[in-house]
Formats: structure tokens, C-alpha cells, sequence
């Protein structure tokens, strides 16, 4: 107890100093760094679905060794390599459908704001 | 078993992933810079790292006193870069006298030369050494100054009788008289021009004192009187001594004209402020650059002594008129002091009055438009923001097709989550062709309305 007592006390005495000798950086957040962290969120999510992709099909793999023959369990795995095959069409084609769609409608340029920076 | 499975999977990929993600982007250092050659303890002293390429990177600086065999490290900061890609970070230090105790070894001076390096986290091969400043010691029963600036507050020309402030820091100096004499930095020599006497405060940590530049004990021989003046101080207290950075005035410019530091009159008389207009022939600047002589008001220069030259006030600094241009014996015998806006008006001139009180006066001012991009009217306003939801959404359209893809992969085989995905994409397709056609829709119903005459 009294050992505690002492370590609280010497914590609470330690603390503040430390606190008063780091003085907060300088930081200004704007419209840009908003758009930054969005991009930089969409960025993240781009490379866990990368590697989304190989778990899904790793595991739809599994499925099937563990069906033993079952029709069920078989007809399941590959629906899922199916829809799995359709998901990383999709992701992998997330330029291709918006520039797709920007050509459609007549936007002159796409590369100025695609593909974004990760 | 199957989720347990999963997440493990999951764990490790993530894990394989997240390690080779962690390296910084390439940020160089370029120099670190002290904004101040000398400074007391407790002076507050700016440091600048200068980098590229270095957003949100963090920067260890440590100061060091020089020393002939091994440096001692007195203070140890860090600053980190904002993201906005700037080239530099600043960070304001002060130091104490513990700090100059660090620093001070045995049978060292009253003074510590400091130099700091500054590098990368976990880079130290990207360091950069700044030049060295000199700390003086902490007060031991006296007076210690630190830096000394002599600067203008007015943004344009100083001429001769403006105001500069002489700023000197310090430490334990409370109620130290300081001796100011300032000179005039030469080709060859330096020559005394004034001295001015000042007292610290009882905080005793910084002066300022306002001297307004003159020639009027400038006892050079007639050849250095051309060209510019280079003033600069040295401050004394006590013990202490500093020496100031120099501003540069020009001659011959007491009425105004910074252009008039030659034998020759310049063609264009340049002002003070700013203003400048053809000379007339025959004549000199004074007259043009009368109303322009900035901030030269005031103080104790704004007065001149002049005497009657043929019905004008004509101006000199000397007391006995002795070079003023245009007047008789009789006149100069009958040299008087007067304000500086009245040289060149007519003898007997006084002072335009102030407005009595209560008197409505005219003043003009405009509101700036404070919108970036200045939009003067909604469409243009509807511009800015129209381009404000495209740059965001354009990551979102690419995040929100990912999740669809993420979705129908996760899926196997539970229509309800292929459902989805697939909704989302299709309303995703739809609401970027809506936001890339934008403006589109404007110039279609425009178009319509004109009936496709255009």
C-alpha cells in the first residue's frame, strides 16, 4: 500500500513537468487535409480488399476440401469462388467503371483526377 | 471453427501487409537556421528547419555549446513538419540558466557559443548543422544583454527622421542604464553620429528605444557625405556590451527624397513612401516629395529650422540655417524652427487645423472579398462548390465501389449481400454521372430554352 501510495505520488509529481516542457505543434487543418484523410482512408481500404481478395479465395478453397463430397456444402464453396471472382472484378475495375462512366458523359480529361495518389 | 479460421487468416495477411507500410516518405533536410546572432537567457530565440518532402515528418533538434574537445548537449526539442507540404517548421526556444549551466565548464568565459543539430526521427544520417550564436551567461550580480536590433516599423523607405527602434534584450538588467551610440558603418572608417541614453525597466528583460535617425553630428569629411548612411549601436549596461545590425538610409534624404544620395539630382525624385514623379527643371525633389516622407513624423526630426527665401519657407537641419539654399544674412540671422510639412510653403504658413470635434469628416474604405477564388456573383459561387463536391467525391466514389466489390466477394453465397453490392454500384454509376455532367445541366436547359438557336 504504501509502496503505491509513493509511486502515485511520485507519477502525479513527474507528470505535470513533463506536460509543461512538450508544447503542442503547430497543426492547420483545411479543406485540403480532409480531402487528404478521405483519400487517404479510400487508399487503405483499396489495399485491405487486395488482400481480401486471396483470403476470400483462399478460404473458398478451403470450403471445398472440407465439403467431403457433400452436393450442399460443394454447391455453396462455389458460389462463393463465384461471387468472389465478380467482387475482385469489381474492385480491381473501380477506374475503369468511373472512367467508363466520365467518358459517357463527355468529361474531357479523366487523368486529372484519376487514378488517386495512395 | 470457420470464423475462428478467418480471423486468423485475416490476422496474418493483415500482419505481412501492415509491416513494409511503415517506412516514411523520402524527406531531405536542407539547413537549420537561428534568427538571431546573439541572445540572453530567458531571450526568445526562433529556430527554423528547412526540409522538402517533409509533411507530418518529426524533427529532433539538439543544442549544443561548442566546445575545443567534446560538445556538451544543453537542450534537446522537436518540431514536426505540417502536412501541407511547407518547406519549413519553426519552433520558438528560450533558454535558462540551468540550460547555460549545462554548457559551462570550468574557466569558460561569461558567454557560451551554441550551434544545434537537427534530424529525423530514427534517421540520424539526414542531420544538418546550423552556424553558431552566442548565449551570454546568466546575470551573476549584472547586467547581461542579449540581442540588439535596430529596425523600422514603416514598411517603406526610412529616410533621415525616421523613427528607428533600437531593441535590446536581457537578462537581470532591471533598472540598468543603457548607453546607446550609434554609428555610421563606412567604406573605411566608422564614424560616431548620436548618442542616446535608456533604462531597462524593473522586469529588466527588453528595451526599446526610439531614436529618430540624424545627421545632424555628422562631422565626416565632405567625400563620405555622399552615398548612404549604414547606422547601427552599440548598447552598453553595465558590464555588457552589443553591437546591432546595421539599416541603411540614404542621404540627402531629410525632405523625403530616397533617390537624392548623389552630387547629381536624379531625374525622378524617388519618395519615402513610395511615390515618385518627375523632377521639373531647375528644381529640386523637395517639393515633390514633401507629402511623402512616411513615418518621419512625430518624433523630435519632424521639425526643421528655416528661414524666409524669397517669400518660401526654406528648410535645413542645421540650427543657424547655415544650409539652408535661398536665404540672406538677414533671413537665416532669423532662423526659426518649424514642422517639416511646411518647408517649401509660403512664409508665414501655419499648419492646416484639425477637424473641430464632432465635425463629420468623408472616409472611404472597401470590404475585400474574402472568398477564395473571389466569386462575384451565385454562379460563379456555385462553381467553387460544385468543384468542392467534385474533388470529394471522387475518392468516395472509388472507396464506395470497393466496398461493393469487398461485398460481393465476402458474399458466397447469401443473395441478400450480392444484392446489395450490386445496389450500391448502381447508385454509385448514377451519382457520378450526375456529378460529372454538373454544369452539363445548366447549359442543357439553357439550350433548351433557346430553343437550339445558338
Amino acid at each position: 500500500m504504501k509502496h503505491i501510495k509513493r509511486t502515485i505520488f511520485s507519477i502525479v509529481a513527474v507528470v505535470p513537468s513533463i506536460v509543461m516542457a512538450e508544447t503542442l505543434p503547430e497543426y492547420n487543418l483545411t479543406i485540403q487535409s480532409i480531402f487528404a484523410i478521405i483519400n487517404g482512408l479510400v487508399c487503405w481500404m483499396a489495399r485491405i480488399s487486395y488482400v481480401l481478395m486471396v483470403i476470400m479465395l483462399v478460404f473458398y478453397g478451403i470450403m471445398y476440401f472440407f465439403s467431403e463430397g457433400e452436393m450442399g456444402k460443394i454447391v455453396k464453396a462455389k458460389d462463393g469462388v463465384k461471387w468472389a471472382a465478380v467482387g475482385i472484378l469489381v474492385t480491381l475495375g473501380a477506374y475503369t467503371i468511373i472512367a467508363t462512366i466520365a467518358n459517357a458523359v463527355g468529361v474531357p480529361d479523366v487523368s486529372k483526377f484519376l487514378p488517386l495518389s495512395c | 471453427m470457420k470464423k475462428l479460421l478467418f480471423s486468423v487468416l485475416l490476422a496474418v495477411f493483415l500482419g505481412i501487409f501492415y509491416l513494409p507500410n511503415t517506412a516514411k516518405a523520402e524527406c531531405a533536410l536542407s539547413s537549420v537556421n537561428w534568427d538571431k546572432q546573439r541572445i540572453a537567457v530567458g531571450e526568445a530565440v526562433r529556430l527554423t528547419v528547412v526540409g522538402s518532402g517533409c509533411s507530418d515528418v518529426k524533427v529532433i533538434t539538439k543544442i549544443y555549446e561548442a566546445d575545443t574537445v567534446s560538445d556538451d548537449l544543453i537542450k534537446t526539442t522537436e518540431a514536426i513538419f505540417p502536412s501541407t507540404n511547407a518547406p519549413t517548421v519553426a519552433q520558438t526556444i528560450t533558454f535558462s540558466s540551468a540550460d547555460y549551466a549545462l554548457g559551462n565548464d570550468a574557466g569558460e568565459g561569461s558567454e557560451e557559443e551554441i550551434y544545434v543539430k537537427a534530424s529525423i526521427v530514427n534517421m540520424p544520417a539526414t542531420t544538418v548543422t546550423s552556424s553558431q550564436i552566442v548565449l551570454a551567461a546568466p546575470s551573476a550580480g549584472g547586467c547581461q544583454l542579449g540581442s540588439a536590433q535596430l529596425s523600422v516599423q514603416f514598411n517603406s523607405s526610412p529616410i533621415l527622421g525616421s523613427p528607428l527602434h533600437m531593441i535590446i534584450n536581457g537578462n537581470g538588467c532591471a533598472n540598468y542604464q543603457v548607453s546607446f551610440k550609434i554609428y555610421s558603418d563606412d567604406f573605411m572608417q566608422n564614424y560616431e553620429m548620436d548618442s542616446v541614453n535608456g533604462k531597462f525597466d524593473a522586469t529588466g528583460t527588453k528595451l526599446d528605444v526610439i531614436w529618430a535617425a540624424t545627421n545632424k553630428n555628422d562631422n565626416r569629411p565632405a567625400a563620405s557625405r555622399l552615398g548612404n548612411y549604414n547606422f547601427y549601436f552599440w548598447a552598453s549596461a553595465g558590464a555588457s556590451k552589443v553591437k546591432s545590425n546595421s539599416v541603411k538610409i540614404p542621404a540627402n534624404s531629410e525632405n523625403g527624397c530616397v533617390s537624392c544620395n548623389n552630387v547629381i539630382a536624379p531625374t525622378t525624385c524617388v519618395c519615402a513612401d513610395g511615390f515618385s514623379g518627375p523632377r521639373g527643371a531647375f528644381s529640386s525633389c523637395d517639393p515633390i516629395c514633401k507629402d511623402h516622407i512616411g513615418d518621419a513624423l512625430g518624433g523630435p526630426s519632424t521639425k526643421k529650422y528655416a528661414c524666409n527665401a524669397g517669400g518660401k519657407y526654406a528648410c535645413g537641419t542645421k540650427a543657424d540655417c547655415s544650409d539652408a539654399v535661398g536665404c540672406t544674412a538677414a533671413t537665416r540671422a532669423a532662423c526659426a524652427q518649424i514642422d517639416v510639412s511646411l518647408c517649401g510653403k509660403a512664409f508665414g504658413s501655419s499648419l492646416p487645423t484639425p477637424p473641430a470635434a464632432g465635425a463629420s469628416q468623408s472616409y472611404t474604405f472597401t470590404v475585400p472579398n474574402w472568398l477564395k477564388g473571389e466569386p462575384k456573383d451565385l454562379v460563379s459561387l456555385l462553381d467553387i462548390i460544385a468543384m468542392w463536391l467534385f474533388n470529394l467525391a471522387i475518392p468516395v466514389a472509388v472507396g464506395l465501389i470497393i466496398w461493393a466489390g469487398v461485398l460481393l466477394m465476402t458474399a458466397g453465397a447469401n443473395p441478400a449481400n450480392v444484392k446489395k453490392g450490386g445496389t450500391i454500384l448502381k447508385y454509385v454509376a448514377i451519382g457520378l454521372a450526375i456529378i460529372f455532367i454538373n454544369k452539363g445541366f445548366i447549359s442543357l436547359i439553357r439550350s433548351i430554352l433557346e430553343l437550339g438557336n445558338s
